[in-house]
Protein backbone atom coordinates (compact mmCIF):
# COMPACT_ATOMS: atom_id res chain seq x y z
CA UNK A 1 0.00 0.00 0.00
CA UNK A 2 1.22 3.14 -1.06
CA UNK A 3 1.58 6.04 2.09
CA UNK A 4 2.65 9.66 2.39
CA UNK A 5 4.52 10.80 5.73
CA UNK A 6 4.89 14.69 6.40
CA UNK A 7 8.01 16.31 8.00
CA UNK A 8 8.58 19.04 9.39
CA UNK A 9 12.42 19.83 9.89
CA UNK A 10 13.57 16.68 10.53
CA UNK A 11 10.24 15.75 12.26
CA UNK A 12 8.18 13.52 11.23
CA UNK A 13 4.30 14.71 11.93
CA UNK A 14 2.27 12.48 10.00
CA UNK A 15 1.84 8.99 8.26
CA UNK A 16 -1.11 8.15 6.04
CA UNK A 17 -1.96 5.73 4.20
CA UNK A 18 -3.39 6.57 0.40
CA UNK A 19 -6.20 4.88 -1.03
CA UNK A 20 -7.92 4.96 -4.25
CA UNK A 21 -9.86 8.47 -2.72
CA UNK A 22 -8.96 11.98 -2.84
CA UNK A 23 -6.48 13.28 0.10
CA UNK A 24 -6.81 16.94 0.61
CA UNK A 25 -4.14 18.57 2.32
CA UNK A 26 -4.62 22.23 3.80
CA UNK A 27 -4.58 24.18 6.90
CA UNK A 28 -8.42 23.56 8.10
CA UNK A 29 -9.91 20.57 9.81
CA UNK A 30 -12.05 19.37 6.97
CA UNK A 31 -8.80 18.52 5.20
CA UNK A 32 -7.47 14.65 5.12
CA UNK A 33 -4.36 16.18 6.25
CA UNK A 34 -4.37 18.81 8.40
CA UNK A 35 -1.01 21.25 7.77
CA UNK A 36 -1.47 23.58 10.54
CA UNK A 37 0.46 26.33 9.71
CA UNK A 38 -0.79 29.83 8.29
CA UNK A 39 2.05 29.69 5.42
CA UNK A 40 -0.62 26.72 4.31
CA UNK A 41 -3.73 27.76 2.78
CA UNK A 42 -7.18 26.69 3.73
CA UNK A 43 -7.34 24.49 0.89
CA UNK A 44 -3.93 23.94 -0.36
CA UNK A 45 -3.28 21.00 -2.26
CA UNK A 46 -5.06 17.28 -2.76
CA UNK A 47 -3.40 13.62 -3.68
CA UNK A 48 -5.57 11.76 -6.56
CA UNK A 49 -6.02 8.83 -7.54
CA UNK A 50 -6.42 7.84 -11.42
CA UNK A 51 -5.88 4.60 -13.06
CA UNK A 52 -3.04 2.66 -10.68
CA UNK A 53 -1.12 6.39 -10.37
CA UNK A 54 -0.87 9.37 -8.09
CA UNK A 55 -1.13 13.14 -8.71
CA UNK A 56 -0.70 15.91 -6.50
CA UNK A 57 -3.10 18.73 -7.51
CA UNK A 58 -2.23 22.57 -6.62
CA UNK A 59 -5.93 23.71 -5.33
CA UNK A 60 -5.12 27.33 -5.99
CA UNK A 61 -2.64 27.99 -2.86
CA UNK A 62 -0.92 30.78 -2.41
CA UNK A 63 2.35 29.42 -1.49
CA UNK A 64 2.31 26.99 -4.11
CA UNK A 65 2.94 23.17 -3.93
CA UNK A 66 6.81 21.84 -5.13
CA UNK A 67 7.60 18.56 -6.61
CA UNK A 68 11.28 18.03 -6.24
CA UNK A 69 11.76 21.60 -5.56
CA UNK A 70 10.22 22.35 -9.12
CA UNK A 71 6.74 24.24 -8.77
CA UNK A 72 3.67 22.71 -9.98
CA UNK A 73 0.01 22.64 -11.02
CA UNK A 74 -0.41 18.95 -10.87
CA UNK A 75 2.10 16.39 -11.39
CA UNK A 76 2.45 12.62 -11.27
CA UNK A 77 3.79 10.64 -8.19
CA UNK A 78 6.71 8.29 -7.80
CA UNK A 79 8.29 6.60 -5.06
CA UNK A 80 10.71 8.86 -3.25
CA UNK A 81 9.01 11.50 -4.41
CA UNK A 82 8.89 14.51 -2.34
CA UNK A 83 6.29 17.43 -2.14
CA UNK A 84 7.19 20.60 -0.61
CA UNK A 85 4.21 22.87 1.27
CA UNK A 86 5.29 26.14 2.77
CA UNK A 87 7.96 24.22 5.62
CA UNK A 88 6.64 20.85 5.13
CA UNK A 89 8.11 17.59 3.25
CA UNK A 90 5.70 14.82 2.01
CA UNK A 91 7.33 11.81 1.09
CA UNK A 92 5.69 9.36 -1.04
CA UNK A 93 6.70 5.75 -0.51
CA UNK A 94 5.27 2.23 -0.96
CA UNK A 95 5.68 1.03 2.25
CA UNK A 96 5.49 2.47 5.50
CA UNK A 97 8.66 3.80 7.20
CA UNK A 98 10.93 2.51 4.96
CA UNK A 99 14.45 3.64 4.46
CA UNK A 100 16.39 5.78 6.42
CA UNK A 101 15.72 6.41 10.09
CA UNK A 102 14.93 9.87 11.10
CA UNK A 103 18.23 10.52 12.78
CA UNK A 104 19.77 10.44 9.09
CA UNK A 105 17.59 13.52 8.40
CA UNK A 106 19.68 16.16 8.87
CA UNK A 107 17.91 19.20 11.21
CA UNK A 108 17.28 22.21 9.71
CA UNK A 109 15.92 25.71 10.82
CA UNK A 110 12.45 25.44 9.06
CA UNK A 111 11.14 28.72 9.76
CA UNK A 112 13.42 31.10 7.49
CA UNK A 113 12.49 30.94 3.55
CA UNK A 114 15.88 32.77 3.12
CA UNK A 115 18.39 31.88 1.12
CA UNK A 116 21.22 30.52 3.38
CA UNK A 117 24.27 29.37 3.07
CA UNK A 118 25.16 25.49 5.06
CA UNK A 119 28.27 23.89 5.49
CA UNK A 120 27.91 19.88 5.11
CA UNK A 121 28.66 17.94 7.51
CA UNK A 122 29.71 14.73 5.50
CA UNK A 123 32.86 16.73 4.15
CA UNK A 124 33.54 13.35 2.77
CA UNK A 125 30.63 13.08 0.79
CA UNK A 126 30.72 16.29 -0.48
CA UNK A 127 34.20 16.12 -1.70
CA UNK A 128 33.40 12.86 -3.92
CA UNK A 129 31.14 15.04 -5.35
CA UNK A 130 33.08 17.50 -6.28
CA UNK A 131 35.48 15.11 -7.99
CA UNK A 132 33.09 13.22 -10.57
CA UNK A 133 33.53 14.82 -13.74
CA UNK A 134 32.55 13.57 -17.21
CA UNK A 135 35.07 12.16 -19.50
CA UNK A 136 34.08 12.70 -22.76
CA UNK A 137 36.28 11.14 -25.86
CA UNK A 138 36.14 10.15 -29.31
CA UNK A 139 38.13 7.01 -30.44
CA UNK A 140 39.17 6.01 -33.85
CA UNK A 141 41.77 4.99 -36.05
CA UNK A 142 43.59 7.50 -37.89
CA UNK A 143 45.01 6.71 -42.37
CA UNK A 144 47.67 5.12 -40.84
CA UNK A 145 45.47 2.32 -38.73
CA UNK A 146 46.48 3.66 -35.35
CA UNK A 147 44.03 4.16 -32.89
CA UNK A 148 43.71 7.62 -31.76
CA UNK A 149 41.93 9.39 -28.69
CA UNK A 150 40.47 12.51 -29.09
CA UNK A 151 38.97 14.56 -25.90
CA UNK A 152 35.92 16.45 -26.53
CA UNK A 153 37.18 19.53 -24.86
CA UNK A 154 35.05 21.98 -27.35
CA UNK A 155 31.65 22.25 -28.04
CA UNK A 156 31.88 21.47 -31.40
CA UNK A 157 33.70 18.49 -33.16
CA UNK A 158 34.08 18.92 -37.14
CA UNK A 159 35.04 16.07 -39.05
CA UNK A 160 35.47 16.24 -42.36
CA UNK A 161 37.69 17.51 -45.38
CA UNK A 162 37.96 21.00 -44.28
CA UNK A 163 40.96 22.38 -43.63
CA UNK A 164 39.96 23.47 -39.96
CA UNK A 165 38.51 20.14 -39.56
CA UNK A 166 39.46 18.85 -36.07
CA UNK A 167 39.11 15.08 -37.38
CA UNK A 168 40.10 15.19 -41.10
CA UNK A 169 39.01 12.91 -43.79
CA UNK A 170 40.39 12.03 -47.18
CA UNK A 171 38.67 11.07 -50.25
CA UNK A 172 37.24 12.60 -53.63
CA UNK A 173 33.78 12.90 -52.46
CA UNK A 174 34.38 13.62 -48.57
CA UNK A 175 32.74 17.02 -48.19
CA UNK A 176 34.74 20.19 -45.99
CA UNK A 177 32.18 19.30 -43.07
CA UNK A 178 30.39 15.83 -43.26
CA UNK A 179 29.71 15.50 -39.50
CA UNK A 180 29.93 17.57 -36.37
CA UNK A 181 29.96 16.04 -32.87
CA UNK A 182 27.80 18.93 -30.88
CA UNK A 183 27.87 19.49 -27.21
CA UNK A 184 24.49 19.95 -25.32
CA UNK A 185 25.53 21.04 -21.98
CA UNK A 186 26.32 17.21 -20.75
CA UNK A 187 25.26 15.31 -23.95
CA UNK A 188 26.90 15.23 -27.40
CA UNK A 189 24.42 14.87 -30.63
CA UNK A 190 26.00 13.75 -33.71
CA UNK A 191 25.25 16.30 -36.23
CA UNK A 192 25.39 14.45 -40.06
CA UNK A 193 25.65 17.08 -43.19
CA UNK A 194 23.92 15.85 -46.24
CA UNK A 195 27.01 14.32 -48.25
CA UNK A 196 28.39 13.00 -44.84
CA UNK A 197 27.06 9.16 -45.35
CA UNK A 198 26.36 9.14 -41.60
CA UNK A 199 25.96 5.68 -40.34
CA UNK A 200 24.29 5.44 -36.34
CA UNK A 201 23.25 2.36 -35.41
CA UNK A 202 22.95 0.54 -38.52
CA UNK A 203 20.77 3.17 -40.09
CA UNK A 204 21.96 6.08 -41.99
CA UNK A 205 20.50 9.54 -40.26
CA UNK A 206 19.90 12.75 -41.81
CA UNK A 207 19.05 14.36 -38.52
CA UNK A 208 21.09 14.86 -35.28
CA UNK A 209 21.41 12.08 -33.18
CA UNK A 210 21.81 11.84 -29.36
CA UNK A 211 25.21 9.89 -28.56
CA UNK A 212 25.59 8.19 -25.23
CA UNK A 213 28.66 6.47 -23.62
CA UNK A 214 29.77 3.69 -25.74
CA UNK A 215 27.90 4.78 -29.02
CA UNK A 216 29.42 3.59 -32.55
CA UNK A 217 28.95 5.38 -35.93
CA UNK A 218 30.67 5.50 -39.10
CA UNK A 219 31.43 9.01 -41.18
CA UNK A 220 32.79 8.60 -44.53
CA UNK A 221 34.04 4.95 -43.68
CA UNK A 222 35.12 5.62 -40.70
CA UNK A 223 34.61 4.10 -37.35
CA UNK A 224 34.23 6.04 -34.21
CA UNK A 225 33.40 5.35 -30.90
CA UNK A 226 31.60 7.77 -28.29
CA UNK A 227 32.68 7.69 -24.56
CA UNK A 228 30.81 10.23 -21.77
CA UNK A 229 31.53 8.74 -18.58
CA UNK A 230 32.21 9.59 -15.00
CA UNK A 231 35.73 9.55 -13.56
CA UNK A 232 37.02 10.45 -10.31
CA UNK A 233 39.48 13.60 -11.31
CA UNK A 234 43.09 14.54 -9.54
CA UNK A 235 41.60 18.25 -8.89
CA UNK B 1 21.50 34.48 -37.22
CA UNK B 2 21.86 36.84 -34.60
CA UNK B 3 20.86 37.49 -30.78
CA UNK B 4 18.33 39.18 -29.71
CA UNK B 5 18.96 40.09 -25.76
CA UNK B 6 16.94 41.58 -22.69
CA UNK B 7 17.04 42.04 -19.08
CA UNK B 8 14.51 42.69 -16.18
CA UNK B 9 14.54 42.46 -12.40
CA UNK B 10 12.11 43.39 -9.87
CA UNK B 11 12.59 43.33 -5.86
CA UNK B 12 9.49 41.17 -4.89
CA UNK B 13 8.04 41.75 -1.88
CA UNK B 14 11.64 42.55 -0.07
CA UNK B 15 12.83 45.60 1.32
CA UNK B 16 16.57 45.12 -0.32
CA UNK B 17 17.11 44.15 -3.74
CA UNK B 18 20.25 41.61 -3.32
CA UNK B 19 19.95 40.75 -7.05
CA UNK B 20 22.46 41.77 -9.55
CA UNK B 21 22.70 41.60 -13.33
CA UNK B 22 25.05 42.02 -16.20
CA UNK B 23 23.87 42.36 -19.94
CA UNK B 24 26.98 43.01 -22.34
CA UNK B 25 27.97 43.17 -25.68
CA UNK B 26 31.80 43.15 -27.39
CA UNK B 27 32.64 46.24 -28.96
CA UNK B 28 32.79 44.18 -32.85
CA UNK B 29 28.73 42.25 -31.40
CA UNK B 30 30.64 38.86 -31.56
CA UNK B 31 30.08 38.09 -27.94
CA UNK B 32 27.62 38.74 -25.34
CA UNK B 33 27.69 37.69 -21.47
CA UNK B 34 24.47 37.60 -19.65
CA UNK B 35 25.17 37.52 -15.53
CA UNK B 36 23.30 36.96 -12.75
CA UNK B 37 24.15 36.43 -8.97
CA UNK B 38 21.71 36.50 -6.45
CA UNK B 39 23.28 37.78 -2.88
CA UNK B 40 22.82 36.31 0.47
CA UNK B 41 23.76 37.12 3.60
CA UNK B 42 22.83 40.36 6.15
CA UNK B 43 20.60 43.14 5.26
CA UNK B 44 22.87 44.99 3.40
CA UNK B 45 25.80 42.19 3.05
CA UNK B 46 23.55 40.38 0.28
CA UNK B 47 23.70 43.39 -2.18
CA UNK B 48 27.57 43.80 -2.00
CA UNK B 49 28.72 40.42 -2.66
CA UNK B 50 26.42 40.50 -5.48
CA UNK B 51 27.73 44.15 -6.72
CA UNK B 52 31.36 42.34 -5.88
CA UNK B 53 31.35 39.39 -8.21
CA UNK B 54 29.44 41.49 -11.21
CA UNK B 55 32.45 43.89 -10.64
CA UNK B 56 34.49 41.31 -11.04
CA UNK B 57 33.53 39.90 -14.36
CA UNK B 58 32.97 43.57 -15.45
CA UNK B 59 36.80 44.00 -14.68
CA UNK B 60 37.65 40.89 -16.92
CA UNK B 61 35.43 41.52 -19.41
CA UNK B 62 37.90 42.16 -22.41
CA UNK B 63 40.18 39.00 -21.83
CA UNK B 64 36.85 37.32 -21.28
CA UNK B 65 35.98 38.44 -24.89
CA UNK B 66 39.54 37.97 -26.27
CA UNK B 67 39.71 34.43 -24.51
CA UNK B 68 40.52 31.16 -26.68
CA UNK B 69 39.57 28.58 -24.03
CA UNK B 70 36.18 30.20 -22.78
CA UNK B 71 35.69 26.89 -20.56
CA UNK B 72 38.97 27.27 -18.93
CA UNK B 73 38.69 31.09 -18.52
CA UNK B 74 35.00 31.38 -17.30
CA UNK B 75 36.33 28.81 -14.43
CA UNK B 76 39.21 30.76 -13.62
CA UNK B 77 36.64 33.72 -13.87
CA UNK B 78 34.77 32.87 -11.45
CA UNK B 79 37.24 31.69 -8.62
CA UNK B 80 38.41 34.88 -8.76
CA UNK B 81 35.48 36.66 -8.33
CA UNK B 82 34.63 34.08 -4.88
CA UNK B 83 38.43 35.99 -3.81
CA UNK B 84 36.30 39.45 -4.64
CA UNK B 85 33.48 38.42 -2.41
CA UNK B 86 35.35 36.86 0.05
CA UNK B 87 36.86 40.77 0.92
CA UNK B 88 32.98 42.15 1.44
CA UNK B 89 31.08 41.95 4.08
CA UNK B 90 34.08 41.70 6.82
CA UNK B 91 32.70 39.72 10.07
CA UNK B 92 29.21 39.34 8.40
CA UNK B 93 28.48 36.33 5.70
CA UNK B 94 28.28 38.16 2.90
CA UNK B 95 27.80 35.76 -0.28
CA UNK B 96 25.92 35.53 -4.06
CA UNK B 97 25.31 32.58 -6.52
CA UNK B 98 26.48 33.56 -10.27
CA UNK B 99 26.06 32.12 -13.24
CA UNK B 100 27.49 33.76 -16.74
CA UNK B 101 27.15 32.47 -19.61
CA UNK B 102 29.32 33.54 -22.77
CA UNK B 103 27.71 33.61 -26.31
CA UNK B 104 30.03 33.72 -29.14
CA UNK B 105 28.30 33.05 -32.47
CA UNK B 106 25.85 30.20 -32.09
CA UNK B 107 28.63 28.60 -29.45
CA UNK B 108 27.70 29.02 -26.18
CA UNK B 109 29.29 28.88 -23.29
CA UNK B 110 28.46 28.76 -19.12
CA UNK B 111 29.13 28.46 -15.93
CA UNK B 112 28.02 28.65 -12.13
CA UNK B 113 28.02 28.75 -8.46
CA UNK B 114 24.91 28.30 -6.72
CA UNK B 115 21.01 28.17 -7.44
CA UNK B 116 20.72 30.95 -9.92
CA UNK B 117 19.73 28.63 -13.11
CA UNK B 118 21.06 28.74 -16.87
CA UNK B 119 18.20 26.97 -19.32
CA UNK B 120 18.84 25.95 -22.61
CA UNK B 121 15.21 25.86 -24.37
CA UNK B 122 14.60 24.60 -27.70
CA UNK B 123 11.77 23.56 -29.48
CA UNK B 124 9.73 24.42 -26.34
CA UNK B 125 11.87 21.74 -24.30
CA UNK B 126 14.62 22.27 -21.92
CA UNK B 127 17.75 21.12 -23.66
CA UNK B 128 20.11 22.34 -20.52
CA UNK B 129 18.71 23.04 -16.95
CA UNK B 130 22.27 23.84 -14.53
CA UNK B 131 22.45 22.09 -11.14
CA UNK B 132 21.73 24.28 -8.59
CA UNK B 133 24.58 23.73 -5.53
CA UNK B 134 21.99 23.08 -3.09
CA UNK B 135 20.53 20.45 -0.61
CA UNK B 136 17.33 19.71 -2.54
CA UNK B 137 19.49 19.02 -5.63
CA UNK B 138 21.66 17.09 -3.64
CA UNK B 139 19.53 14.72 -2.20
CA UNK B 140 17.60 14.34 -5.27
CA UNK B 141 20.60 13.21 -7.26
CA UNK B 142 21.59 10.96 -4.12
CA UNK B 143 17.94 9.41 -3.99
CA UNK B 144 18.07 8.80 -7.38
CA UNK B 145 21.00 7.11 -6.86
CA UNK B 146 19.93 4.93 -3.98
CA UNK B 147 16.95 4.29 -2.14
CA UNK B 148 18.12 5.92 0.74
CA UNK B 149 15.45 8.57 1.87
CA UNK B 150 16.47 12.48 2.74
CA UNK B 151 14.18 15.50 3.26
CA UNK B 152 14.10 18.61 1.97
CA UNK B 153 15.65 21.93 2.70
CA UNK B 154 14.98 24.57 0.65
CA UNK B 155 17.11 27.86 -0.07
CA UNK B 156 20.15 25.73 1.40
CA UNK B 157 23.17 26.35 -0.81
CA UNK B 158 26.73 24.30 -0.29
CA UNK B 159 28.54 26.24 -2.28
CA UNK B 160 28.22 29.70 -2.79
CA UNK B 161 30.57 32.75 -3.79
CA UNK B 162 31.68 34.10 -0.92
CA UNK B 163 30.96 31.35 1.67
CA UNK B 164 34.81 30.06 3.90
CA UNK B 165 35.19 27.25 1.86
CA UNK B 166 36.50 26.25 -1.70
CA UNK B 167 34.34 26.62 -4.89
CA UNK B 168 34.40 24.52 -7.91
CA UNK B 169 32.36 26.10 -10.13
CA UNK B 170 30.72 23.76 -13.04
CA UNK B 171 31.14 24.96 -16.17
CA UNK B 172 29.71 23.60 -19.70
CA UNK B 173 28.71 24.45 -23.45
CA UNK B 174 26.30 24.15 -25.89
CA UNK B 175 25.58 24.27 -29.83
CA UNK B 176 22.86 26.36 -30.37
CA UNK B 177 20.30 26.15 -33.24
CA UNK B 178 18.37 28.88 -35.08
CA UNK B 179 15.49 29.68 -32.25
CA UNK B 180 16.87 28.41 -29.57
CA UNK B 181 16.38 30.83 -25.97
CA UNK B 182 18.75 31.07 -23.16
CA UNK B 183 17.25 31.78 -19.88
CA UNK B 184 19.26 33.10 -16.77
CA UNK B 185 17.27 33.78 -13.56
CA UNK B 186 17.33 34.09 -9.78
CA UNK B 187 15.60 31.44 -7.44
CA UNK B 188 13.18 34.33 -7.06
CA UNK B 189 11.90 33.29 -10.35
CA UNK B 190 12.01 29.49 -10.65
CA UNK B 191 11.09 28.81 -7.15
CA UNK B 192 8.35 30.66 -7.66
CA UNK B 193 6.36 29.62 -10.99
CA UNK B 194 5.61 26.94 -12.93
CA UNK B 195 8.69 26.45 -14.76
CA UNK B 196 7.88 24.14 -17.54
CA UNK B 197 4.88 26.26 -18.53
CA UNK B 198 7.10 29.50 -18.55
CA UNK B 199 9.67 27.74 -20.05
CA UNK B 200 7.34 26.86 -23.14
CA UNK B 201 6.18 30.37 -23.19
CA UNK B 202 9.65 31.94 -23.29
CA UNK B 203 10.73 29.60 -25.98
CA UNK B 204 7.55 31.07 -28.21
CA UNK B 205 7.49 34.45 -27.37
CA UNK B 206 9.93 37.16 -29.25
CA UNK B 207 12.10 38.69 -26.55
CA UNK B 208 10.21 41.98 -25.53
CA UNK B 209 10.58 44.00 -22.50
CA UNK B 210 6.81 43.78 -22.27
CA UNK B 211 7.27 39.60 -22.16
CA UNK B 212 9.71 39.70 -19.34
CA UNK B 213 7.68 42.18 -17.19
CA UNK B 214 4.77 39.44 -17.96
CA UNK B 215 6.70 36.64 -16.48
CA UNK B 216 8.78 38.48 -13.39
CA UNK B 217 4.64 39.84 -12.58
CA UNK B 218 3.42 36.36 -12.89
CA UNK B 219 6.17 35.01 -10.68
CA UNK B 220 6.24 37.87 -8.12
CA UNK B 221 2.40 37.72 -7.74
CA UNK B 222 2.41 33.91 -7.14
CA UNK B 223 3.52 34.99 -3.23
CA UNK B 224 2.08 38.43 -2.36
CA UNK B 225 3.66 39.87 0.49
CA UNK B 226 7.07 37.93 0.70
CA UNK B 227 8.24 37.25 -2.81
CA UNK B 228 11.69 37.39 -3.19
CA UNK B 229 13.89 39.15 -5.53
CA UNK B 230 13.46 38.31 -9.37
CA UNK B 231 15.63 38.55 -11.89
CA UNK B 232 15.80 36.99 -15.68
CA UNK B 233 18.22 37.86 -18.61
CA UNK B 234 16.74 36.07 -22.27
CA UNK B 235 18.79 35.62 -24.90
CA UNK B 236 17.50 34.19 -28.78
CA UNK B 237 19.45 33.28 -31.29
CA UNK B 238 17.05 34.64 -34.84
CA UNK B 239 17.51 33.25 -38.18
CA UNK B 240 18.03 36.78 -40.32
CA UNK B 241 15.02 38.03 -41.57
CA UNK B 242 14.09 36.79 -45.11
CA UNK B 243 13.63 39.58 -48.29
CA UNK B 244 9.84 39.11 -48.20
CA UNK B 245 10.12 40.31 -44.45
CA UNK B 246 12.33 42.81 -44.63
CA UNK B 247 10.50 44.53 -47.22
CA UNK B 248 7.49 44.21 -45.56
CA UNK B 249 9.26 45.61 -42.36
CA UNK B 250 9.97 48.67 -44.66
CA UNK B 251 6.89 49.03 -45.63
CA UNK B 252 5.24 48.74 -42.21
CA UNK B 253 7.40 51.52 -40.87
CA UNK B 254 6.90 53.97 -43.18
CA UNK B 255 3.26 53.25 -43.14
CA UNK B 256 3.57 53.87 -38.94
CA UNK B 257 5.61 56.94 -39.66
CA UNK B 258 2.83 58.46 -41.97
CA UNK B 259 -0.15 57.27 -39.57
CA UNK B 260 1.81 58.92 -36.67
CA UNK B 261 2.37 62.25 -39.11
CA UNK B 262 -0.87 62.29 -39.33
CA UNK B 263 -2.29 62.01 -35.78
CA UNK B 264 0.06 64.96 -35.31
CA UNK B 265 -1.99 67.34 -37.56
Amino acid sequence: MDYIRVYRGNELKKQFELGEGRVTIGRTDDNSVVLADPGVSRQHAAIEYDDGDYYVVDLGSSNGVFLNSQRVEKGKLKYWDEIQIHNFVIKFMAKPGLGAADDDVAAVDAESDKTEFINITDEKQLEKLRQKTKQCFLNYEDATGATQKMMLKKPRIIIGKAKHADIKLSGWFTPAVAATIERQGNTYELVPTKRGKVIFQNKAIEKPAQLTDGSGFIVRDMEFEFYNRLTQTEE
Amino acid sequence: MHWVTAADSNIGGREDQQDRYLLAQSDDGSNHLLVVADGAGGHKTGGLAAQAAIDCIDDNIEELWASTDPDAFIKQLIIECHTRVLAVGGEDLACTTLVMALIRGDEVFWGHVGDSRFYLVRDGETVVKTRDHSLPELQLQASADTDHIVSMETNKLYMCLGAPVDILPEVASSVVREGDTLLLCSDGLWSQIDMVALLADIGDSPVAAKNLDSWINQARLADKENSDNITLLVAKFVGQPSLLQTVLRRIYRVLGKKRKSRMNF
